[in-house]
């Protein structure tokens, strides 16, 4: 039933998105831009790429930030054209995808509202994917007037208010149901923003595989597995990133447990194995039963060891998150080879950023002049063997 | 020039202040010679040292910058956060002072203290770790450019300090000691030249004496002889006819 | 060295820097940067939308103010307030020329550098 219908809806969309992945640069596109002597050559190798004309009206010389900044505008671009001819339920699937940058956004609003920074060169350097008309509005709210404000509309204007409603149950206590302005100021203020950033996208995470199961079919298996994989990587990232550091001493493991999303294949009984890890050592015991994740962690244990300081060669050492890139991009990849299912367009996103994150890193290796590393990219589709 | 304003008195005393003077100048001459040759050693040290911590600095730099594109890579646009989340410096340096030949040179070091470290849960989620590698080799750099500030200030310092003593040196050695030399050579001229006129004087004195002393000689023999002749002879002197 | 320099005793100094966003960043991420209550930051990123004047208030403002004991500058900017780099004079903030990520570092046109070649006899390699 559902392959026999997903057609009428969505198949429009479907067939965009297919077409578009064809516009990820290929190999030999990667290649060309590797050999450019500089920004302005990439220019040019970009301009025969699907990126066309993107970079034109820049000054030159060209900061990476501002063609990665670019680039991203143009996925955005692509993207609401996408969005604006969804109907329910892709178009909620698609507004969850501008959510997770939404919160980047809206934290990254929220610091430098609070050190007085002109909202021009705030919404400046926000994500264009995650952009909504009531960024303007906390950009030039008046900090000095309290935390009311920031409080009105953090929760009643914005697309990521229910977030920031579970994050204040969280971090308060239960009882206290009607919460003061005080209560809210005082937490804006003592929590660690990033930490506040990471509590909200695991709500985010729970929330849109909620909603992915009840869209079912193959989207729910799809989606399901990226999702569930993808919190897995967020547990190992958080616990691996928190090593040696002040989160992860034992005072602050409460903290970091917060931070886990509540599902995943590694949840419950892994997380919660993890959730009492402190080092190397037992974070490698508690991951032992999950085989390919021990294996992911045994690959770039070397990086967070703690012996590492000294090493030299800390340039050849893998970090977890070039790991996690490659895995994810595989992922991603797998997901253009089903049909009827909302997965593709959550990895035709995905693989965009990878591509994105490619480009400003060649871009960054070539004004750095240390062409020798452009290779060291996650190339999409690349030609399987 | 070495003398042409104000001629000192010409006097022994002048004379003995003078010497003592000289005697001063050119001690002190040689003292300020020796800290200008202190100081230029310690300075043609720190010149190559300058030279290969700027080219370090550059490496560092390198380095450091890749970090912070790796940092990037994995951790997404954090740049951001991390100046947004600026509150006090972490990194603060303390003066002190090395002590050349008298000249203090300011010496900078590093103080970090940890606790205000604002950075420490970024990226908790993605690339954290890379971007402490991105901090601590940063760290590394800064570490490297304060040396070199040091030096830099030091440099200037010195730099100044050798110019000013050579500026000191010079005035001692050619318009200091030349006026000295000049004065006690006046006032040795002076001082010989008085001693001849004294010397005529008593020469002309004891001339005038002896004819005084001849004439009253011969005046006691005409008294005896004929007084009018030597009246005459008076007379001679003042009356013109 | 007209007069006694003050850096005898007195409170800690701080860095400041003037750089591109990726040099800024990453001392800010070593923990150079600081912000007071007023707001006023000891850093400036200049891009190429940052006018000329913002650069040489920055410069200047550093070099007076009393808590500040080195400024880094990216090479490429201290071009751009060449003239006021050059006659700087104060020993105590003192400029650092450092190179930023996408030029390498030129000795050459470091004013302190050009200070030192005088004493090489205008070779410094």
């Amino acid at each position: 039933m559902e392959l026999s219908f997903f057609n009428v809806k969505d198949g429009y969309l479907e067939a965009l998105v297919r077409g578009l992945r064809s516009g990820f640069l290929s190999a030999d596109e990667y290649r060309r831009l590797a050999q450019c002597e500089s920004i302005d050559d990439m220019k040019l190798a970009l301009e025969e790429t699907d990126y066309g004309m993107f970079l034109q009206d820049e000054p030159s010389p060209i900061p990476s930030t501002v063609i990665g900044q670019k680039c991203r505008e143009k996925l955005a671009n692509e993207f609401r054209h996408l969005r604006s001819q969804a109907n329910y339920p892709l178009s909620k699937f698609l507004d969850f995808l501008t959510v997770e940058k939404m919160i980047d956004n809206v934290v990254g609003l929220i610091q430098g509202t609070v050190n007085k920074k002109s909202p021009q060169d705030l919404l400046g350097r926000v994500d264009p994917l995650g952009w909504f008309p009531e960024m303007k509005a906390i950009a030039s709210m008046d900090i000095t007037s309290g935390y009311e404000e920031i409080y009105k509309t953090l929760l009643i204007d914005t697309p990521v208010g229910p977030y920031f409603e579970s994050f204040l149950k969280q971090v308060t206590p239960a009882d206290s149901e009607s919460r003061s302005m005080q209560e809210v100021a005082s937490i804006f203020n003592e929590t660690d923003l990033e930490l506040m950033k990471n509590m909200l996208k695991k709500a985010w995470l729970e929330d849109f595989n909620a909603f992915c199961e009840t869209l079912g079919g193959s989207t729910a298996e799809v989606m399901g597995h990226i999702l569930k994989t993808n919190s897995d990587f967020r547990v190992m990232s958080v616990t691996l990133n928190s090593l040696n550091t002040m989160l992860g001493s034992s005072q602050q493991l409460g903290d970091r447990n917060l931070l886990y999303p509540s599902l995943g294949y590694l949840y419950p009984e892994g997380t919660d194995r993890i959730r009492k890890a402190w080092n190397e050592t037992t974070v490698r015991a508690a991951l032992e039963p999950y085989k390919p994740y021990a294996a992911l962690f045994d690959l770039c244990a070397p990086y967070y060891s703690k012996e590492r300081s000294g090493v030299t060669d800390i340039k050849q050492l893998k970090s977890l998150e070039d790991l996690i890139y490659e895995k994810e991009v595989e992922l991603c990849e797998f997901a253009f080879e089903q049909q009827f299912h909302y997965g593709v367009f959550y990895s035709w996103v995905k693989l965009r950023e990878q591509e994105i994150r490619n480009i400003v890193w060649i871009a960054d290796m070539i004004s750095m002049g240390r062409k020798e590393h452009t290779e060291e990219i996650v190339p999409i589709f690349r030609p399987r063997y | 020039m070495a003398s042409s304003e104000q001629r000192p008195v010409p006097s022994r005393m002048t004379l003995q202040t003078m010497k003592g003077k000289k005697v001063g100048a050119s001690k002190g001459h040689s003292l300020l010679k020796k800290k200008s040759d202190a100081l230029t050693v310690r300075f043609r040290q720190m010149l190559k040292t300058i030279v290969e911590t700027k080219k370090a600095m550059g490496e560092e730099m390198k380095t450091a910058a890749f970090s912070l594109a790796k940092a990037e890579w994995a951790a997404g646009n954090f740049k951001g956060q991390v100046v947004e989340s600026v509150r006090r410096p972490a990194i603060t340096l303390k003066v002190t002072a090395d002590n050349v030949a008298g000249v203090r040179l300011p010496i900078f070091t590093l103080q970090r203290n940890e606790s205000l470290e604002t950075v420490g849960n970024l990226g908790v989620a993605s690339g954290g770790q890379v971007i402490m590698a991105a901090k601590e080799s940063y760290f590394k750099a800064l570490e490297a450019l304060i040396r070199l500030a040091s030096l830099q200030t030091a440099f200037f310092t010195l730099d100044e300090a050798i110019k000013i003593t050579n500026r000191r040196v010079n005035a001692l050695e050619s318009v200091v000691i030349p006026r000295i030399e000049g004065d006690i050579s006046h006032i040795i001229t002076e001082l010989d030249e008085q001693e001849r006129e004294e010397f005529i004087r008593l020469k002309k004195v004891q001339a005038k004496k002896q004819e005084r002393a001849a004439a009253a000689e011969a005046d006691e023999l005409g008294e005896a002889g004929g007084e009018g002749g030597a009246i005459f002879e008076d007379e001679d002197d003042d009356v013109v006819f | 060295m007209s007069k006694k320099p003050r850096f005898i005793g007195g409170s800690d100094l701080k860095v400041a820097v003037i750089g591109d966003e990726d040099t800024v960043v990453g001392f800010c991420l070593a923990g150079v940067g600081g912000r007071d209550a007023q707001g006023r930051s000891n850093f400036l990123i200049v891009d190429n939308k940052t006018r000329m004047s913002d650069i040489e208030n920055a410069f200047r403002e550093f070099c007076d103010r009393k808590d500040i004991g080195v400024i880094l500058i990216n090479q490429h900017i201290a071009e751009q307030i060449r003239y006021m780099v050059d006659t700087h004079e104060k020993v105590i903030p003192t400029v650092l020329e450092i190179p930023s990520k996408d030029k390498p570092y030129d000795a050459s046109k470091d004013s302190v550098m050009s200070r030192v070649k005088v004493f090489f006899g205008g070779n410094i390699e």
